[in-house]
């Protein structure tokens, strides 16, 4: 393929020609069918008018000459001088090979290939002398193949038409500045007659460069001038209506229509602010056809997305042919619109992925028939508009993407490790291709693999506000859905004011607008200096606009609530609190210069209605910001590590009198953190209790429960930290000295240094060793709960003093290491043996070998095979089927529920309801008994 | 640098004051000379960029060539904004007063003295030597990467 060598100038012609050669033989056929349609007999002509100039620019003579006289047969067809019958059907395809066959050579060799086809241009002459012959009565023997003489006589005859070139309206541009025009117009017309031929590079050097300013389409042919018939004028005015006008002077034209729509908006201003009315009707006059102008320049800036779509035939045809493959291309959608700078964005992108298609997706033609599919495969495109933005989809019949080849090949690359890659969705596993340094060619062909991959894919396709999707089915096909914004120049956005200042929150990156009150239940929580909000159960981090930008507070005292801007940043969500909200408004996006360009919290300026210069934030620049001031957990917190199955959040806190040392607890634990006055805080005996939500709470101080009680409560300061723990739809608080921070970690809680009651373990977080509060081993020491939670108490003690050959034995299949710590400790606390799975997998395999258990708590949401699938092994599976099967999980819908009692669970239990399950246990272990 | 030293053609600067002293850029890299619009400032950004000004649509960054050359500015005083052309896009130069274009000959032109303030050397091309004064001609490059520094 010498494609590369080809100067680019050739390149289009290729790729134009090529697409004009598929619309002559497309219309032929169809005219053999309905010989009168007018229209589609104007198509054919422009067709092969478009490839002669081409041909003319670039001194392909042959060529030339063969569409030159097949467009004077066309011409003569056209004003109804001649008939279209077979014959010229036949000869006409058969000058479409011939053109093929040009373009072939010119591709290959960058020159024209021998071969003059005369005899082809002798017959093509014949048509047209015959119909000289019967109008102008001349004899058709004198001149069969001499066309000059021919076409001289009748430059006699006739009036010659002149190309007039109209005053260029801007500045030339030179021939390799190929900016292509916005205005698809009718080909450059250059005259017909031999003697001005000289005359045909230098328009078509003018088609190249892009003048602005209209070429007047001449009516080509000499030979019927005279009685020039009516349907040839209208061809005339069609291609006279339509103007090539470059891509500068349009954003120019923008650009004024900007400042028209400012100064419209100051006279609007004063007019209103004026009791003339003179002047009112004025200003609304201005102000409609101010809107309409807009609206207009913006759709002379949207181009169909066919100018795009149409080049893929080619690549595909050629692609196809060049891998032994055939695919069928089907592309829909062609007149959908988008602006012009966003096509060309989405150009490079497109080609990459249709690439990527025919080459991975589409199989070989032996490999489809054995999979019982068509030996041609179909790759469809498809662009619509949906939601204010164009979709386009790229779907492929080929094999699909093998998501454990996906999964292998990344964990073999580094890029994610082998127990997240167990983990992933179906979903996850096929952004896997997204990931830099990812191509999923088995080798790198130079089709699809010039060392770029999905991930720039993605990038450009993300950097013009658009977002890729991928699904596949294996053996079926693969979709990619491309999203991308009308216009990049103009965005909706949401204006915020902070400080004395608006700025501009693009509205992509919005996901909703809460409020925070100061107090009571809608408040932002404080995790040493780090502030939080609580979304509708999700802890999100909460950052102020003002401390970011570093401008003055809001002032008042009446700032009982806060408004906070929750966005989406790379699929991190955070809030972003403002002093005030206001509208949506559209904006064009402005790009900063490179003084500011270091600021990360800016996206650009945009220029607001009032005449004034507005910021528009960096959603990701300011998450950034976040990023380091809660995240001092660097590696350890990546997103990665949130994700991963394995990860705990714990809250980290110290408690008084011990202070250098660290505590923690799982933060789902924690329902939510408080802050009470000690005034506040009353005793029942020696029970503290404080009226928190309606009724009274119990606190537990951390430091006295842990035997640490040097510090009096009349000592303690006068603000006390408390997480608060739900139980049994009644609250517990903790009082702890300071709540530090919430941190991520996969480590196992190392139990052997439990030196006392209410400590669970050791947990090694962030290069420190914090001790893991037993918040339940509390509550029972306490008498917290109650009779109930007495007999449990007992019952335990009893099952703690038999043997342990005379125990129980329970299975536990629970992936997360913490919980399944934790529920070992809590059914060997009654007093049972216990066997620990770390996967529903993981248990069958056990149980296979050890049938003789007498419970099965296991996790839901579990790798490899949840809880339900192993409910379902466990009861179909003959030795086994009768042990009880005891679910915990924090799944605890009704849904959930009936799920799991269809699935086989004896019970369903919420997770760290402790009296719950061990009640359940004892209750399903003694029926089993 | 050095071609322009050797070029003894006759070159048009669009002149301004600074404190006491004479400065000057290459007209023809000037679009033109405006009276202060309003500013938006932009919080955290370089002490020496004002601000964005919206110039007929278009959004100009104005630095403060006081505050580039390390001098006192008053809020109060009054300037001009020279704004200039560069590679990506308008930049304003905040100036104290403005003076005449003058065409002068590059065989007054000079290489930078040593002498000068530190401060404003790195933005200079050279000097003028003129009747009882000196003509500073500014390097626009410098001043418009000093973010660069």
């Amino acid at each position: 393929m010498g494609q590369e060598k080809l100067s680019p100038i050739v390149q289009e012609f290729i790729l134009e020609s090529s697409e004009n050669v598929q619309i002559i033989s497309t219309r032929l056929t169809a005219l053999e069918k309905d010989p009168g349609n007018k229209d589609m007999i104007n198509e054919l002509y422009r067709a092969v008018h478009t490839i002669k100039g081409g041909a003319g620019f670039l001194k392909l003579k042959n060529l030339e000459k063969l569409t030159h006289n097949l467009e004077n047969v066309l011409d003569l067809i056209r004003a109804d001088k001649l008939s279209l019958d077979a014959n010229f059907i036949d000869l006409a395809l058969e000058s479409v090979d011939a053109i093929q066959f040009f373009v072939n050579g010119v591709e290959q060799t960058g020159e024209e290939p021998e071969g003059s086809f005369d005899d082809l241009v002798k017959r093509l002459l014949a048509l047209i002398e015959g119909d000289v012959t019967q109008n102008e009565n001349i004899s058709p023997d004198s001149h069969l193949l001499d066309t000059s003489s021919e076409l001289a006589k009748a430059l006699e005859n006739s009036k010659i038409p002149e190309v007039k070139i109209p005053e260029p309206v801007l500045e030339q541009k030179p021939v390799e500045n190929l900016v292509p025009p916005v205005a698809v117009a009718s080909p450059v017309t250059e005259n017909v007659v031999p003697i001005q031929k000289e005359e045909a590079p230098k328009a078509a050097v003018i088609h190249q460069g892009n003048i602005p300013g209209e070429i007047p389409s001449e009516n080509p042919t000499p030979a019927p001038v005279k009685k020039a018939p009516s349907s040839a004028k209208q061809e005339n005015s069609i291609t006279d209506s339509v103007v090539r006008v470059n891509v500068s002077l349009l954003d120019k034209i923008m650009n004024v229509v900007g400042e028209l729509v400012l100064t419209r908006n100051q006279i609007l201003q004063f007019a209103s602010s004026d009791d003339s009315s003179e002047l009112q009707r004025l200003s609304n006059q201005l102000n409609t056809i101010t809107t309409e102008l807009q609206e207009d320049v913006m759709t002379t800036r949207m181009q169909p997305i066919g100018t795009v779509l149409t080049r893929f035939e080619r690549i595909v045809r050629d692609m196809a042919r060049d891998l032994g493959k055939n695919i069928d291309l089907k592309i829909e959608g062609k007149s959908t619109e988008l602006d012009k700078t966003l096509l060309e964005a989405i150009k490079d992108p497109l080609t990459h992925m249709i690439r990527n298609s025919v080459d991975h997706g589409i199989e070989m033609p032996d490999v489809r028939a054995t999979a019982n599919k068509p030996e041609v495969g179909t790759l469809s495109i498809n662009a619509y508009h949906e939601g204010g933005q164009v979709t386009i989809e790229i779907a492929d019949d080929g094999g699909g993407i093998s998501k454990e080849k996906l999964k292998e090949k990344a964990v073999a690359k580094g890029l994610i490790t082998a127990e997240k890659a167990a983990n992933l969705s179906e979903k996850e596993t096929l952004n896997l291709i997204f990931l830099p340094g990812f191509s999923t060619a088995q080798k790198v062909t130079n089709i699809s693999g010039r060392g770029v991959g999905m991930d720039v894919v993605r990038n450009n396709i993300e950097k013009i506000g658009g977002k890729i999707e991928i699904t596949s089915a294996e053996g079926v096909g693969t979709t990619f859905k491309l999203k991308i914004p009308l216009t990049l120049a103009i965005i909706p956005a949401l204006i915020v004011h902070s400080g004395a200042s608006s700025f501009a929150i693009p509205q992509i990156n919005l996901l909703e607008l809460v409020r925070a009150e100061n107090s009571g239940e809608n408040q932002i929580e404080v995790i040493n200096g780090a502030e939080f909000f609580r979304l509708r159960g999700d802890l999100i981090p909460i950052i102020s606009l003002n401390k970011v930008l570093s401008l003055p507070e809001r002032e008042g005292s009446d700032l009982d609530s806060q408004n906070i801007v929750v966005l989406n940043s790379d699929g991190r969500v955070y809030g972003l609190v403002v002093d005030e909200i206001s509208d949506t408004v559209e904006i064009v996006v402005k790009p900063l210069t490179k003084q500011l360009k270091n600021l990360q919290y800016y996206a650009g300026a945009t220029i607001m209605g009032d005449g004034l210069v507005s910021l528009i934030l960096d959603v990701n620049g300011i998450a950034n910001f976040i990023q380091l001031n809660v995240d001092s957990r660097r590696e350890e917190d990546s997103l990665e590590l949130l994700n991963s199955k394995d990860n705990q959040e714990m809250l980290l806190f110290k408690i008084f009198d011990r202070p250098n040392d660290l505590y923690t607890v799982p933060l789902v634990l924690v329902n939510r953190l408080e802050e009470f006055e000690r005034d506040k805080v009353e005793f029942t005996g020696d029970q503290a209790v404080i009226h928190y939500r309606g009724s009274a709470m119990p606190l537990y101080f951390i430091h006295k429960e842990l035997g640490y009680a040097k510090s009096g409560f009349e000592e303690l300061p006068q603000v006390l930290p408390v997480f608060v723990l739900a139980l049994r739809g009644t609250y517990v608080g903790f009082v702890v000295e300071s709540i530090l921070d919430v941190a991520n970690t996969t480590e196992e809680i190392n139990d052997s240094v439990s030196d006392r009651d209410g400590v669970l373990g050791t947990l090694f977080i962030r290069e420190k060793t914090a001790s893991v509060i037993d918040v339940f081993k509390m509550l029972e020491k306490t008498n917290f709960g109650g009779p109930d939670f007495k007999r449990t108490m007992e019952f335990e003690q009893q099952q703690a003093d038999k043997k342990p050959e005379e125990k129980r034995r329970i299975l536990i299949a629970e992936d997360s290491p913490m919980f399944r710590k934790m529920a070992v400790k809590l059914i060997q606390e009654l007093g049972y043996q216990t066997y620990e799975a770390i996967d529903g997998q993981d248990a069958a395999n056990f149980l296979a070998k050890n049938p003789h258990m007498d419970l099965i708590v296991s996790d839901i949401e579990m790798p490899h095979m949840n809880g339900w699938e192993l409910a379902k092994h466990v009861r179909n599976s003959d030795k086994i089927k009768n042990i009880p099967m005891i679910a915990l999980t924090t799944r605890y819908s009704k849904d959930d529920i009936e799920k799991g009692r269809q699935a086989g669970f004896n019970y369903y239990l919420e997770k760290f309801n402790k009296e719950d399950i061990q009640e359940a246990i004892s209750k399903v272990v003694q029926i089993a008994g | 640098m050095e071609r322009e030293v050797l070029n003894t053609d006759n070159v048009q600067y669009c002149t301004f004051q600074i404190g006491d002293d004479f400065f000057g850029v290459d007209v023809l890299k000037v679009q033109e000379v405006i009276k202060p619009l309003q500013l938006t400032e932009i919080p955290k950004s370089d002490d020496v960029v004002c601000g964005l000004m919206n110039l007929r649509g278009n959004i100009v960054t104005q630095i403060s060539l006081r505050k580039l050359f390390g001098l006192k500015e008053d809020n109060d005083q009054e300037h001009m904004n020279v704004i200039v052309n560069t590679s990506d896009g308008l930049l304003s130069l905040k100036v104290d007063e403005i003076d005449d274009v003058q065409s002068l000959n590059m065989s007054s032109f000079e290489k930078t003295p040593d002498t000068l303030d530190s401060n404003i050397k790195k933005y200079v091309k050279g000097i003028h030597k003129l009747d009882g004064r000196l003509l500073v001609v500014l390097d626009l490059e410098e001043i418009e990467g000093f973010a660069g520094e």
